[in-house]
């Protein structure tokens, strides 16, 4: 090996020994400075809220400064001749290795003094000590790197999500809370809703969002927390609702698959989950008239009935009823025609479990999608970060009277549940975040006291007796009730007009006509 | 010859030059009481070939110094009194008339003092400006330009010249030009209590020491041409030019002493004294490389005479050795390794 192999072999030690203390120093001040800005930054979310995930910037920047940290080891190495000069400095030297180092650098024939200075350089590397030379200590500044670390743990455990009130940050803090309790309160709701409809996915969802609302309700919570906790939400209720439309589909299709998605554009268009809903719910009534009338008494003929049956089955077969329906409703004919009433019962039975069933997934997702609008709506609150938090205009809207859009499924809770676009501002809905003209709340709809019933009106137009239930409210002796009579003339009219431009099936259009005609007389 | 023969011929040149060096600083030391940093460096100038400036009151053997050096080599010797009378010619020498036998007459140049190898150029400063300046070219180029005609001085070549810092009446400061040819300005302390005693017991002794011829001429020359062989490292070399840019109070970065209390900082001179002195002593301490120590070890002798000092350096009483700690520090955090600066 030539001098110069043989000199910087021995200096290699201290070179490397003096990388890792440089890289250490700039990784200690790295981590000083580092840490500071993510304390001031902590600091000034007290004040202002702003997205602040401490978690996942230390994180990243732990990470970017282990390999900031590798890279500096490779960029901090010195040169053999800076190497040779600290050695002569700590090892008291006297130049002894930078001058050879140097002499080497220049070329020649190391001969003469040249040569003596060289070997005698070499003979002082050799007996060179690299951890005596070059020790790796910590730098001055490392203390205050723990600290400031330490200090950024601590306020992770104790000072997140810690606003100062008056500021934004306590607007937006009390706005947090606020929320949480519109949560709490739409998932008892949600639970109530569900429990009473026996509403499978609904249950399921209702646990989740009054735990994301107690949490929202807990001290300390940062604006980028409880927003991701929101919209985690959003998410699993967006995830149920699918679900809940897939399996409805599935159903519609009788398995196939091929039926369109409620509200996307198909071979046809599709029906809104809300008419949806109510044509299920006319079927399912008219399926339970002829059911009851399948009962002993009722003096039903089997031709009458499978004529009735044949109507509902075609009528059905118009509204894209599921096909399971609509073959129950067959078999239950052919049965009614050959005097099998049992059978015939056996089969409209089937058919009506299918068909609540399906009812009752369909409130299921209107539920869900209610839930989830407001639970959105409840997002973008949070996403305003404040501004004019605790005012009127912002003020969250009360959970969904989810009840009316339960049970029999009778009452969507609003039209277009599906549907993004936040609903207008109603009697007791407030005004929009973002969209009010301020004022408050006006007082709450006052709620009759009367037991509720799920139907009032019983039977098919024009198909034989009607059962009307009516709710006699507190105080009144007798219900709100008018004798069937021949309508106005004026309204006779408007009827015929809306009949011409309503695109109505002729079926049903022929029995609505019946069913005046049964009431009153022809218009 | 091989690698290995020109190895062992240097290290045994390394060893007889240490050794003639200890034996001139003995001879010294042996007549010479205490004093010994201006003994170390007036032979460490001596072998670099250098001149040198005593400065000190009157009877602190400066003069004995100078003459017990002439002793210990053998070499010849001349001193010349500067006094306000005295003229160029009566050192560099002059053409003389003479007649021959024949009758004839012709010029003859008569050498001046300043044809010895070894000049006492004693109280200097008592001699005007003109006649200092004769010894501008014989200092720095070892010859002389008489008539027209230029002549060489014998090798080697060596002033020592003395002057009194205390009775500045009838004085001519030496010119900056002419101080710069020196390669050290040396200042003669006053002996300590015990010195004293030695000086007594020595001179007032029945046999006052004498010194003994220890090295020629020949030799002389050529240690002083084996010691320019000794290697400064480029860092090194930085070093000594960063020291001397530190005396100047020009550069935006020029250390605080020099902005405030210098007119002039060292001249290219002080490097080349910093590193031929340097190669020297580099030899004496048994290394065959010039040191960043070296270079500070011989900042002070080596560049005090040539700083010039402002008006609020002189009101204050600024020493230049002030200037020269400053510079050094610059120079020092300027040229350190970044490892070794903590970065």
């Amino acid at each position: 090996m030539t001098e110069s192999g043989e000199l910087h072999r021995l200096l290699q030690p201290v070179a490397r020994r003096l990388a890792i203390t440089a890289a250490v120093r700039l990784l200690s001040r790295a981590v000083c400075l580092t840490a500071s800005g993510l304390l001031v930054l902590a600091l000034v979310t007290a004040v202002v809220p702003l997205p602040f995930p401490l978690l996942r910037l230390t994180v990243a920047l732990a990470t970017a400064l282990v390999l900031g940290a590798a890279v500096a080891v490779r960029w901090c190495r010195p040169t053999g001749l800076a190497a040779a000069r600290v050695a002569d400095r700590r090892a008291a030297l006297a130049d002894r290795l930078g001058t050879a180092v140097d002499l080497l650098a220049r070329g020649g024939p190391p001969a003469g003094l040249r040569g003596l200075q060289i070997r005698d350089a070499l003979s002082a590397a050799s007996r060179l000590e690299p951890r005596a030379v070059a020790p790796i200590r910590l730098p001055k500044d490392a203390w205050l790197a723990v600290a400031l670390c330490l200090a950024l743990a601590g306020w992770a455990r104790f000072g997140a999500g810690l606003a100062i009130p008056g500021t934004p940050a306590g607007r937006m803090a009390a706005t947090i809370h606020r929320e949480g309790r519109v949560l709490v309160d739409l998932g008892r709701r949600l639970n109530e809703t569900g429990r009473a409809g026996h509403l499978p996915e609904t249950l399921r969802a209702a646990p989740a969002l009054q735990e994301a609302g107690r949490r929202l309700e807990a001290p300390r919570v940062g604006w980028d927390d409880a927003l991701g906790q929101v919209r985690e939400v959003v998410r699993q209720l967006q995830a149920a609702q699918d679900s809940v439309r897939r399996r409805i589909n599935e159903a519609m299709s009788g398995g196939r698959g091929d039926r369109p998605s409620a509200g996307t554009p198909g071979n046809q268009p599709a029906a809104r989950p809300n008419e949806e809903a109510q044509r299920i719910e006319a079927a399912r009534l008219a399926l339970q008239d002829l059911a009851a009338a399948l009962g002993p008494g009722t003096g039903m003929s089997a031709e009458e009935l499978a004529r009735r049956l044949r109507a509902l089955s075609e009528s059905l077969g118009q509204v894209g009823a599921p096909p399971s329906v609509r073959e129950g409703l067959d078999r239950a004919r052919r049965a009614a025609e050959g005097g099998e009433r049992g059978a015939s019962a056996s089969a409209m039975a089937e058919a009506l479990q299918d068909l609540q069933g399906i009812e009752r997934m369909l409130g299921d997702e209107q539920t869900l999608g209610e839930a989830r609008r407001q639970v959105q709506q409840s997002a973008e609150r949070i996403a305003q970060r404040g501004g004019g938090a605790g005012t009127a205009q912002s003020a969250p809207q009360g959970p969904p009277d989810t009840s009316r859009a339960a049970g029999s499924g009778s009452n969507a809770p609003t039209p277009g549940g599906d549907d993004t676009t936040p609903s207008p501002p109603g009697p007791n809905q407030g005004s929009l975040a973002g969209r009010g003209t301020g004022g408050t709340l006006g007082a709450p709809t006052p709620r009759l006291g009367g037991t509720r019933t799920q139907s009032r009106l019983e039977g098919l137009p024009a198909q034989g007796t009607t059962h009307v239930r009516e709710i006699v409210g507190p105080g009144r002796a007798a219900p709100a009730q008018r004798a069937a009579g021949r309508p106005p003339a004026d309204v006779a009219h408007e009827i015929d007009r809306a009949l011409s431009q309503d695109p109505l099936p002729p079926s049903y259009l022929t029995l609505v006509r019946r069913y005046f005609e049964t009431q009153g007389g022809a218009p | 010859m091989t690698t290995r023969d020109a190895d062992l011929r240097a290290a045994e040149t390394v060893e007889e030059f240490r050794r003639t060096f200890g034996l001139v600083r003995a001879e010294l030391g042996r007549v010479i009481v205490g004093h010994h940093d201006l003994l170390d460096l007036v032979v460490t100038a001596l072998f670099a070939g250098g001149h040198v400036l005593l400065e000190g009151v009157p009877g602190l053997g400066k003069t004995l110094l100078v003459r017990t050096l002439a002793q210990a080599l053998d070499l010849r010797f001349a001193r010349i009194q500067f006094t306000p009378d005295l003229m160029p010619a009566d050192i560099l020498g002059t053409n003389l008339l003479v007649q021959d036998e024949a009758g004839r007459r012709r010029f003859e140049f008569q050498p001046g003092p300043i044809f010895a190898q070894i000049v006492l150029a004693d109280e200097i400063n008592r001699a005007t400006p003109k006649t200092q300046s004769a010894l501008l070219e014989a200092m720095q180029e070892h010859s002389v330009s008489i008539a027209g005609e230029s002549r060489r001085l014998d090798e080697p070549f060596f002033v020592l010249a003395t002057q009194n810092p205390i009775e500045m009446e009838g004085t001519y400061p030496l010119p900056e030009a002419q101080l710069d040819r020196f390669l050290f300005k040396l200042r003669v302390p006053f002996p300590a209590l015990d010195e004293l005693r030695e000086i007594a017991d020595r001179t007032t002794g029945p046999e006052p020491p004498e010194a003994q011829r220890v090295v020629d001429g020949a030799a002389l020359r050529r240690f002083q041409a084996f010691a320019r062989e000794v290697p400064a490292a480029s860092h090194v070399q930085e070093y000594a030019a960063r020291l001397v840019l530190a005396t100047h109070p020009e550069p935006a970065e020029a250390p605080d002493a020099a902005r405030r209390f210098v007119r002039y900082g060292a001249s290219p001179r002080g490097l080349q004294a910093l590193l031929r002195a340097g190669k020297v002593r580099a030899l004496t301490q048994g290394r065959v490389h010039v040191a960043t120590d070296d270079v500070v070890a011989l900042a002070a002798p080596a560049l005090r005479h040539r700083i010039l000092l402002n008006f609020e350096g002189e009101a204050e009483g600024v020493e230049p050795e002030r200037v020269i700690a400053d510079a050094i520090r610059h120079a020092e955090a300027q040229t350190a390794p970044a490892a070794a600066r903590g970065l």
